[in-house]
């Protein structure tokens, strides 16, 4: 290549930051190219970081802890009405508040369903978190009077920051979101490279193993249900300021299935697979609808389908695995 | 280095979307003469309410063919978008249809709770709206929303009067689906007969999708009507488990336009004794739905349902405030033109109040057999009621 | 008095088409272990099948039940051959190809028959009603009954009488001593697989009687047929009666007792079994 080789610690700095070249780029066109786009394609920019802390929630619970979840939308959907019943209930829209009134219901209601879901193992917990969504689901129609019933509950403005002066606009908040997207992914990667994330992936590769080696199982699986519950609330809250608007769907089955092919489509078990696989996805069907309105669910399936088929580690594996091959061609 | 030059390809081709967006310089086309303008049509393809997509498509498409696509001597262009039965995504594809295609009205979506999430964003962008089939009052205060073909309170008023002044009923029944539309009409349509002397002597409920109805129908209390409001694909499986249970108190509904004339000429006989609130049927009694069917049946080879009437109504009233403007799609000019209209339409005669809330013709009507087909047949109309909110 | 035993009659009729639902789904997770969250779209396929040799082309109501469900078993060999097989033993990813088919077909639907409701459909015979003890009650429930009856009474002799019924509960009992045993497990898998979604588009005809077709229906469907397998648990036919008639006694009574909060007690009862015994009430145990 024809530089000089540098002496030991400083070529380990140039190795690893080279190695996250990727991800640099990456974080280096959320900052700047995606402002310079037009207004809707900020929107779409900011459904997509929402919608990865979403998708990173869910493979903490799938890809770490091993538990097959159909009902994680109803900590997502629970968020995102507990700040837009205080905005627009009580007229409160401090976007701290709602921040914190979403989480904590969200948390509150995963301990809730957690003791629930994880009485049963394997193909039953799909069931169990299956009907404790629909229940969610079915109580956000039924109690008009709190959520506005199946019409959603509208309305929900941008919050305030709690800064006197400071006048929201779309792109601020794509910042906002960008900057929660930041502080969640490098939370839960953090999480996962721990000795508690490390004991996870144990827990889900031979949980009886862990057992006899004395660790309290259950404990490790519910406290993973329970977080992966409350960051799914961080994205409910920011979706429902996005949105201006939170429906009873955004809690269903269809909702927790839509993230879950985020997930797969990704690559389960990695943090930046759930990112890339959100992407995708919305990007998909964004691009797929407008190119036929009535058709484009056929090529979101049939690209599920395939990615299961031939891409089962998830597109975002492959990406990070031809990555891999690169910097080892490159001698790095 | 194949594999580097293959990522760095794939890099580029995941960066194209963004990058044919095009930065700033691009949002929405100048809306000056010469250019054409763009209709949005925002509907549901996908979702529980996709039964409605391609016949309002169908509707704007056969008013805007008749008029050549040009209005004023500006060439139009339609755009057409799923907002796939969810309001965020109905939202995004507003979004879009403004900021990227530069639309200067839209006609849709369809659902109350999803035009309520998008009218505001469209109001802030200055760009008008309009209903499909109904919308509550409070959208009016937008200012950017034109309720067609009447508010949602219209969509009971004349059957509570039929039933309560007409047909002398006292006493009513009511079984509504148990999600917002459903207690809307129903709601609204007891209290409206309660305000004319009559009295709702019970309320049932029901989930979408009930495919069983037995338990309500066993538990009807007698009255002299029952009122009843679902979904179409609820209200047959409802009218024959009605019969076939041997209930025969009379049937009010509001919004009876669920009750296709597609469905009553096939379940005539099952969902006949229904005297419903009907905004249009391919048998109103009007010259312009005369001329209006005839086109519809030579170009679809069907008979028009409201899914398609209203649309085309709309479009014309679109097109009829362009004239006006002699081309100008600016917000208050187009809006202005609009609300002086008056039109003689399918429905009947229409004509818009102030605050953006079009007058236009209801029938109370009932389900006979005419000349061997069953159709809806009007019994009563009632010439441009107003919502007495306001 | 009346009251009651119409209530119970709907309890029965309602839990006779859940348990149609419900048995070939049952079937399917029991011997392949994978849920197959596309059953419902089984289910309208043969609907719309149904609708379109009955309805369309006025041919015989049952033969367009008996088109629906082959149908319908077609497509779960299409599935079989062409993606199962492919993912051998992976079960986790079986049950997301479903969730991925379940787009695909209602799509499809929606794109051959269009997306607009069909109303309920039946043969001539079956139209009118039955004068019980005084009141009015359709003919076509007390078929539906019957044919229930008949089914789970088939797949109940099939289940414990027959040898391929003992081939099936050993597969779903214990692999490894039924392989040894010198059973073709794939061959039961695929077999099961076939009946149990020709049950299902067979009950998709039955069923549109007294519901219609519409392409929304594959997820309501869907939801039911998890409910039964919640409350009466998986791999037998018993589990299965179980399931559906406590849950078509729930709505019934439900409805007439407490009607605005009919849907929660359905609801409950999912959740008051799965704390108690998550496998189902007669479900085989995990």
């Amino acid at each position: 290549m024809g530089r000089e080789p540098a002496d030991g610690s400083e070529r380990r700095g140039l190795l690893k930051l080279i190695r996250l070249a990727p991800q640099f780029v990456i974080v280096l066109l959320l900052i700047f190219l995606v402002p310079l786009e037009p207004t809707y394609i900020q929107s779409l920019a900011t459904k997509i970081l929402i919608f990865a802390i979403f998708a990173m929630s869910l493979d903490l619970l799938i890809g770490y802890a091993g538990i097959m979840s159909l009902g994680h939308a109803a900590f997502f959907g629970a968020a995102g009405y507990g700040a837009g019943i205080l905005a627009v209930r009580y007229g409160i829209d401090n976007i701290w508040l709602g921040l914190a009134s979403g989480i904590l219901l969200a948390t509150f209601i995963a301990a809730v369903f957690g003791i629930i879901a994880l009485q049963a193992r394997g193909i039953y917990s799909i069931l169990i978190t299956f009907a404790l969504g629909q229940l969610l689901h079915s109580l956000a129609t039924k109690w008009r009077s709190v959520t506005n019933g199946d019409y959603g509950l509208w309305g929900i403005p941008l919050p305030a920051l709690g800064l006197s002066g400071f006048e929201w606009n779309g792109t601020y908040y794509y910042y906002f979101v960008f900057l929660a997207f930041l502080v969640c992914y490098l939370c839960l990667y953090r999480l996962v490279k721990s000795p508690f994330g490390k004991s996870l992936q144990g827990v889900r590769e031979g949980e009886s193993r862990m057992r006899a080696l004395g660790y309290n199982t259950w404990l490790f699986k519910y406290v993973a249900f329970v977080i992966a519950g409350m960051f799914a609330g961080v994205a409910g809250v920011l979706f429902a300021y996005h949105s201006g608007i939170i429906t009873p769907g955004d809690l269903a089955v269809m909702n927790s299935g839509f993230v879950m092919l985020m997930v797969i489509a990704g690559g389960i078990g990695t943090i930046y697979g759930a990112v890339i696989g959100a992407a995708l996805i919305i990007t998909i069907q964004y691009y797929a609808s407008i190119l036929t309105a009535d058709r484009w669910p056929l090529i979101l399936g049939g690209v599920f389908v395939l990615t299961i088929m031939y891409a089962r580690a998830g597109v975002g594996v492959y990406f990070y695995s031809l990555w891999k091959r690169v910097l080892e061609g490159w001698k790095f | 280095m194949k594999q580097s030059r293959l990522l760095v390809i794939v890099g580029i081709a995941l960066l194209i979307p963004f990058l044919l967006a095009g930065p700033r310089l691009a949002t929405g086309a100048q809306q000056t003469q010469g250019m054409p303008i763009k209709l949005g049509v925002l509907i549901d393809f996908t979702g529980p309410m996709s039964f409605a997509g391609q016949p309002v498509v169908d509707g704007v498409k056969m008013r805007l063919e008749e008029a050549g696509y040009k209005v004023a001597g500006r060439t139009i262009q339609l755009v057409v978008e799923d907002s796939a039965t969810d309001a965020s995504v109905a939202v995004e594809k507003a979004k879009k249809m403004v900021e990227k295609d530069g639309v200067s009205f839209i006609i849709g979506p369809m659902i109350s709770g999803m035009r309520m999430a998008v009218i505001p964003y469209l109001s802030k962008q200055r760009i008008l709206t309009s209903a499909i089939h109904a919308d509550p009052l409070e959208s009016s205060k937008f200012g950017n929303n034109l309720i067609f073909p009447s508010t949602l309170t219209m969509d009971s008023l004349p059957v509570a009067e039929y039933a309560s002044k007409v047909l002398g009923y006292r006493t009513a029944t009511c079984i509504g689906a148990d999600y917002n539309a459903g207690h809307e009409y129903i709601d609204t349509l007891a209290k409206q007969f309660e305000s004319m002397g009559g009295k709702a002597i019970q309320k049932q409920w029901a989930p979408l999708g009930t495919m069983d109805w037995a338990p309500y129908l066993t538990n009807l209390k007698k009255a002299d009507c029952v009122a009843v409001w679902t979904i179409d694909s609820d209200i047959v499986p409802f009218m024959q488990q009605y019969k076939s249970f041997g209930q025969t108190m009379p049937l009010i509904m509001p919004q009876a336009n669920v009750i296709t004339s597609a469905i009553v000429a096939e379940k005539g006989e099952s969902v006949k004794g229904i005297i419903g609130n009907i905004t249009y049927h391919y048998n109103l009694d009007y010259p312009a739905n005369k001329k209006f069917v005839a086109d519809f049946k030579a170009r679809y080879k069907r008979m028009p349902e409201h899914h398609e009437a209203h649309p085309y109504i709309i479009t014309s009233m679109f097109l009829a405030g362009l004239e006006k403007t002699k081309g100008d799609t600016s917000f208050d000019k187009l809006k202005k033109a609009i609300l002086s209209l008056k039109m003689d339409t399918p429905e009947g005669p229409i004509s818009i109040d102030p605050n953006m809330v079009v007058r236009a013709n209801k029938h109370v009507c009932d389900i006979q057999k005419v000349n061997g087909v069953w159709v809806w047949h009007t019994l009563k109309t009632y010439v441009q009621p107003r919502d007495p909110a306001y | 008095m009346n009251m009651v035993l119409l209530n119970i009659l709907n309890a029965i009729s309602y839990g006779a088409i859940l348990f149609l639902l419900a048995s070939g789904f049952s079937l399917i997770f029991g011997v392949m272990g994978v849920l197959n969250l596309s059953h419902g779209a089984l289910y309208m396929v043969g609907a719309y099948i149904g609708w379109t040799t009955a309805v369309a082309h006025g041919i015989s109501f049952w033969l367009g039940a008996l088109a629906g469900g082959l149908v319908a078993g077609l497509i779960s060999l299409i599935m079989e051959a062409g993606f199962f097989r492919r993912l051998y033993k992976q079960l986790n990813e079986q049950m997301l190809l479903t969730f991925g088919f379940v787009y695909i077909l209602d799509n499809l639907a929606k794109w051959i028959w269009g997306p607009s409701y069909r109303a309920p459909f039946t043969s001539p015979a079956l139209s009118g009603s039955f004068t019980i003890l005084g009141s009015r009650y359709p003919t076509v429930r007390i078929a539906i009954i019957f044919i229930g009856i008949v089914i789970a009474v088939g797949l109940w002799w099939l289940q414990d009488k027959t040898r391929a019924g003992a081939m099936i509960r050993a597969g779903m009992d214990d692999r490894e001593t039924a392989v040894a045993l010198g059973i073709n497990l794939p061959l039961v898998a695929t077999v099961a697989f076939f009946i149990g979604s020709f049950i299902a588009g067979f009950a998709g005809v039955i069923g549109a009687q007294v519901t219609g077709v519409y392409p929304e229906m594959s997820m309501s469907v869907m939801l039911l047929v998890l409910a039964v397998i919640i409350i009466g648990g998986v791999g037998s036919v018993q589990g299965t009666l179980v399931g559906a008639g406590i849950l078509g006694v729930i709505d019934a009574f439900g409805k007439a007792l407490f009607p605005d909060y009919a849907m929660f007690t359905v609801y409950l009862a999912m959740i008051i079994v799965l704390i108690v015994k998550p496998s189902g009430i007669l479900g085989r145990q995990v």
